[in-house]
């Protein structure tokens, strides 16, 4: 049961009797704005439809009694607690708007908003200590992220003399978030930075990696690193905690949210005469980050995800996997013989070195870029030519995809990131 | 609801308001439990899902005869294996130096390579609770219900005593606290040592009280609880407390715990 009201009004200025003398200038200028809730039900796992009630399941490994083994019951295990507290997710709106339309040629939209998400329903693991016993995850609805934006559509229509067309578009879009109340412990002052409070919802948080350690004395007289097996060669990590150990406590913010903040987009079609035609379109994003994956494994789809070389991962009904041996690291990696404290890749091993796959910045890459994503130059033969030869119409186009990529990131493609490996093919196409 | 109004002869104000109002009327129907859904009330409508509840207490003793899941056979450095295949097995781990703070070996508090123990009381208590409320369980005997209490209490008991010996100071839980309670009743602080040695021997002594001297069918329940084995495990709880050992640990643990407030 809810109560989700929302109001919304615009304003048609150019339609005023005062604003008459700038009609001229201004063809049409309106104002809008909405305020107001929305509920979202869709929330929690969506296999887990009743998740106020509790759950048990009776076939779970139990205990063996008698002379010879030979009494056996299965054991309860709890699935979900009970919680009728569940509530949906609430967000409050408020959304403001302008639309300019200048000399009916430059067409202005820009949207602002402002949204307030609360009652996210979150899992109280941070929170519940362990001594509760409690076998599975608590759930409630206890988050709250702001959502601030804008939204930015430009487009540019003109023809220059009779002969000469321009069609132009740009957007922009600007999103930021940030976690206001969220389930974790309260830390101390001086590991604050661990805190998720404050920062955005797709922050990430890493491990300093400093650089690689030389060899296995430097590794005993620095901070003891607790992620598996480490020697010379492996990621030396900063302790900023300052406990002469590298733990979850070194864990801090590292570069931009996973997410972009801004992405945009621009580009147009120029013809001349309608004979001949070129277009072009950028696509960019900004302020983002992602951290490769220098693990190994398998997807659901049995698509290898991690650069780690060697290492035979899977085995499931997906069967094995092996990620190929990248040239950089066959190139740049630390060894006895070339032990280079900050070589692209660490120690080479047939297995994933845990201490090495940890997400640090050692990892971490810069997101943005910005890419031709499409150019095509085209023309039309015109009908008199034509009819010459018994066609009725042609176009003879190049058409390209993807053509260059400006960004500092030169390994890969960098929209597929870290782990996702959706490649962005560079394409030609050429047709009459 | 939704409306529109003029304003000004060029202007135009659009108002619109949607209210939803949910669905008040239709509660019972709403409270239906789905067939396929197993609640925590189904075990124990009947003697046979209680008894799987009562061996779910009992499967959180540790794997004792194990020479990997046992610190005493293979934690030492007596004996080690350059097989990266047993990196699995916990013992194996420590004379390897693998011991760490971020996920440790022989966790009996959270539970890795060992039994998260309070995840065990927890479950004693539910049954304890369950099986004390003599309108749950119907097809059962009143001194076999006695008896399955004793075997839980006594369980609950040794949990306890298990912490105590890996960690000194320990929460006591003797009653579950509900998982909706504020995050500030989760937080149960240590009590000391002697609290808890005092707390464990008692609830051996009333364990004892319920459960029968002797197994009787052997063929089935051979292993199970009974009042010399209460007696025995509070024995050695006590002399486990006595230990000089122990009482230093303590009076170091409690002084860091009165410094660091941790819970």
């Amino acid at each position: 049961m809810g109560f989700l009201p929302s109001i919304g009004g615009g304003w048609v200025v150019s339609n005023e009797k005062f604003f008459e003398p700038l009609l001229k200038v201004i063809d049409n200028l309106k104002l809008r704005f909405t305020y107001g809730k929305s509920g979202n039900d869709a929330i929690g796992n969506a296999n887990e439809r009743f998740f106020y009630l509790s759950e048990v399941n009776f076939n779970q490994a139990g205990y063996v009694f008698g002379e010879n083994f030979s009494f056996f019951r299965n054991g309860v295990n709890t699935l979900r607690y009970a919680n009728e507290e569940i509530t949906w997710e609430e967000s409050t709106q408020l959304n403001g708007g302008l639309e300019i339309n200048i000399l009916n040629n430059l067409n202005i939209v820009i949207d602002a908003y402002n949204r307030k998400v609360e009652n996210i329903l979150l899992s109280r693991n941070a929170t519940v200590p362990t001594t509760l016993g409690l076998q599975a995850a608590v759930v409630a609805n206890t988050g709250r992220t702001d959502v601030r934006g804008i939204e930015t559509a430009i487009t540019y229509n003109s023809r220059i003399g009779s002969n000469l067309g321009l069609t132009s578009r740009a957007t922009f879009t600007y999103n930021k978030n940030k976690i206001i109340t969220t389930e974790e412990p309260l830390y101390p002052e001086n590991i604050s930075y661990v805190q998720r409070k404050g920062s955005s919802g797709d922050q990430i948080f890493g491990l300093i990696a400093e650089r690689l350690f030389t060899d296995d004395r430097e590794v005993a007289n620095s901070p003891q690193q607790s992620f598996g097996q480490y020697m010379a060669g492996d990621i030396k990590y900063r302790d900023l905690n300052g406990d002469g150990r590298i733990t979850n406590l070194d864990v801090a913010p590292i570069g931009w949210p996973r997410v972009p903040e801004i992405t945009y987009g621009f580009g147009g079609t120029v013809d001349y005469k309608g004979l001949v035609d070129f277009s072009i379109f950028f696509q960019g994003s900004a302020r983002s980050s992602f951290t490769i994956n220098a693990g190994s494994g398998l997807d659901n789809g049995g698509n290898v995800v991690g650069i780690s070389p060697f290492v035979l991962t899977g085995g499931g009904v997906n069967g094995f996997g092996q990620a190929g041996l990248l040239d950089i690291i066959a190139q740049d990696h630390w060894s006895e013989d070339n032990r280079n404290p900050y070589a692209f890749w660490p120690r080479l091993s047939q297995n994933v070195i845990a201490n090495n796959a940890q997400t640090s910045t050692w990892w971490l890459q810069n997101g943005n870029f910005l890419r031709i994503k499409q150019a095509e130059l085209g023309f039309n033969p015109s009908v008199k030519l034509l009819k010459k030869v018994g066609l009725d119409f042609a176009r003879i186009y190049l058409s390209g995809q993807n053509l260059f990529t400006f960004t500092s990131f030169k390994l890969w493609d960098i929209e597929m990131g870290g782990t996702d490996w959706v490649i962005h093919c560079k394409e030609f196409t050429i047709w009459g | 609801m939704k409306f529109q109004y003029r304003i000004t002869k060029g202007g135009i104000v659009v108002l619109s308001c949607v209210a939803m109002l949910g669905t008040i009327s239709c509660k019972k129907f709403l409270d239906i439990v789905p067939d396929n859904v197993a609640t925590m009330d189904n075990a124990f409508t009947l003697r046979q899902e209680a008894e799987k509840y009562l061996f779910t207490c009992y499967s959180y003793l540790p794997n004792d005869g194990s020479t990997v899941s046992n610190p005493g056979f293979l934690a030492g450095d007596e004996m080690s294996t350059p097989l990266t295949s047993r990196y699995g097995d916990y013992a194996i781990n420590l004379p390897r130096g693998n011991q760490n703070v971020t996920n440790p070996f022989f966790n009996y508090w959270d539970g890795n390579g060992a039994p998260a123990l309070f995840r065990g009381i927890r479950d004693c208590n539910v049954f304890i609770e369950n099986m004390k409320d003599m309108s749950k369980v119907p097809d059962i005997g009143p001194d076999e219900r006695s008896r399955w209490i004793g075997e839980a209490m006594f369980l609950k008991a040794y949990y306890h005593y298990l912490l105590l010996r890996a960690y000194g100071p320990i929460p006591i839980t003797d009653i579950n606290i509900p998982v909706e309670a504020p995050v500030e009743q989760f937080r149960v602080k240590r009590s000391p040592v002697d609290e808890v040695v005092n707390y464990i021997a008692s609830v051996y002594d009333s364990a004892a009280a319920r459960l029968p001297g002797l197994i009787v069918n052997r063929v089935d329940e051979l292993g199970r609880v009974t009042k010399p084995a209460a007696l025995a495990m509070k024995a050695k709880m006590l002399v486990l407390a006595a230990s000089p050992c122990l009482t230093e640990i303590t009076i170091m643990l409690i002084l860091k715990i009165r410094t660091d407030n941790c819970w």
